[in-house]
Formats: structure tokens, C-alpha cells, sequence
């Protein structure tokens, strides 16, 4: 499991049915990335909140 | 049965003679122009709703030309821990966002049963259109996922691995 899909998975994890797109293309996983995301349905994660869900995968 | 005859001593190098065949003298079929554009991102949708990728437009030099369209679209499952069949779908839409073709990703079987695997594989969408215009004429690939996450690959850095294309091709009537 790379450490985007360690990101999408968290967001399933904290946040069920989460509906988004994002692009990637490489390079860290960060809060940065974690902000470029285009939220379709509501958000109310914080990138510190994932970050931590990514350590426990 | 009716015999036809080309004089190869007429012939210079490798094309035919003008007088034996011509462009001009081709009543249909002919392919007038071609544009193409390539997707060079990598994008991912977890939604059920459709999102627009990327798209090429085209000109038609006559109302009665059709347009054959050729999408190859490379794309990334993964079951995001939601679903051990991810799925997705990628549609093509003409100018007026109708949907004239539409595939379907699907992995083979379960892909795993923690929902963790990945599966790549390449979709291909032909279709003729006839736009009946000699306006420019937008053709977008779409995508939304079913379940898990799905990924529509590019090119990227420069590379051609993985590249998803739009080729648009008038074809004269």
C-alpha cells in the first residue's frame, strides 16, 4: 500500500462515502495534497486527523 | 470477369502515377484531417459523479463528415478499503454532452479481501459521430467510480507510458 492509497483509505476510515477527486502524480503525500483535493461531497477532515490514520496502516 | 491493368513501368518510386490514381479521385472515405490530445495527469475519482477529464475539439470542413472518435484510456483500480470489486466507468460525450460511448472498468474477481489491491488495466471507446456542423466540435472523456477508488492514468514527466488519448478524425462523406 503506497502512501497515497494510504491516504485515500484514511479518509474512508474517518469519513465514510467520502466523494472527491483528486490528481497525483507522484511525489509526497502531504498536507499539501491533502488540500489540492476537489471535495464533492462535505469535508470536515483535517489533514493532522488523516495523517494520524495513515500511521495505524 | 472484368481484368484491371496498372503499367508498373509507370510507376516512380513508391507512389503510384497521378494518372493512374488521385486524392481527388477518391469519392469517400477520406481522412481530411486528424487531431489528437493526451491526457497528462493521473486523476482519481472515489464519487458517483461524473467528472470531465479531458477533451479535443475538431472542425468539420463539411456538414455531411463524420467524426471517428478513438479513446484509449489507461486506468487504476483500487478498493480503497471500501469494496473488493472496484469499479468504474468512463463515458464519451459529444459537444452537447450526450453520451455517445461507454465502458466499463471492472477488476476480474475479487481483487483482494482486505480491499487493498490494485488492478490496471487499458479501456478503448471507437465511435462514429455525425456532427452535421462546420462549427468546432468538442469531444470530453468522462469518469466516475462505482465503488473503491478509480484512477485514469497519463503521461507523464514526458514519458508515453500509461497515456490516455482523444484522436478525432474527419472523414470526408
Amino acid at each position: 500500500m503506497t502512501d497515497f492509497d494510504k491516504m485515500t483509505t484514511s479518509i474512508k476510515n474517518l469519513q465514510d462515502n467520502s466523494e472527491y477527486t483528486i490528481q497525483y502524480n507522484g511525489g509526497a503525500v502531504d498536507e499539501t495534497l491533502f488540500n489540492s483535493i476537489n471535495w464533492i461531497s462535505e469535508n470536515n477532515l483535517t489533514w493532522s486527523q488523516v495523517s494520524a490514520e495513515m500511521g495505524t496502516l | 470477369m472484368a481484368l484491371s491493368t496498372i503499367d508498373l513501368s509507370q510507376q516512380s518510386g513508391t507512389s503510384l502515377p497521378s494518372s493512374i490514381v488521385t486524392a481527388s479521385g477518391l469519392s469517400t472515405g477520406k481522412i481530411l484531417q486528424v487531431v489528437q490530445s493526451i491526457h497528462t495527469t493521473n486523476d482519481y475519482t472515489t464519487s458517483g459523479t461524473y467528472a470531465t477529464l479531458f477533451s479535443k475539439a475538431i472542425t468539420p470542413s463539411s456538414t455531411s463528415n463524420t467524426i471517428l472518435v478513438i479513446a484509449t484510456v489507461n486506468f487504476n483500480l483500487y478498493g480503497n478499503g471500501t469494496s473488493s470489486f472496484p469499479n468504474g466507468t468512463i463515458e464519451l460525450v459529444d459537444n452537447g454532452d450526450n453520451m455517445i460511448a461507454r465502458s466499463f472498468a471492472n477488476a476480474s474477481g475479487n481483487v483482494s479481501t482486505d480491499q487493498t489491491d490494485q488492478w490496471n488495466s487499458v479501456l478503448t471507446l471507437q465511435q462514429i459521430d455525425s456532427p452535421s456542423t462546420t462549427s468546432a466540435h468538442t469531444y470530453k472523456i468522462r469518469y466516475k467510480a462505482g465503488s473503491g477508488r478509480f484512477g485514469i492514468l497519463g503521461a507523464s514527466g514526458g514519458s508515453s507510458d500509461n497515456a490516455s488519448t482523444i484522436t478525432l478524425m474527419e472523414i470526408g462523406a
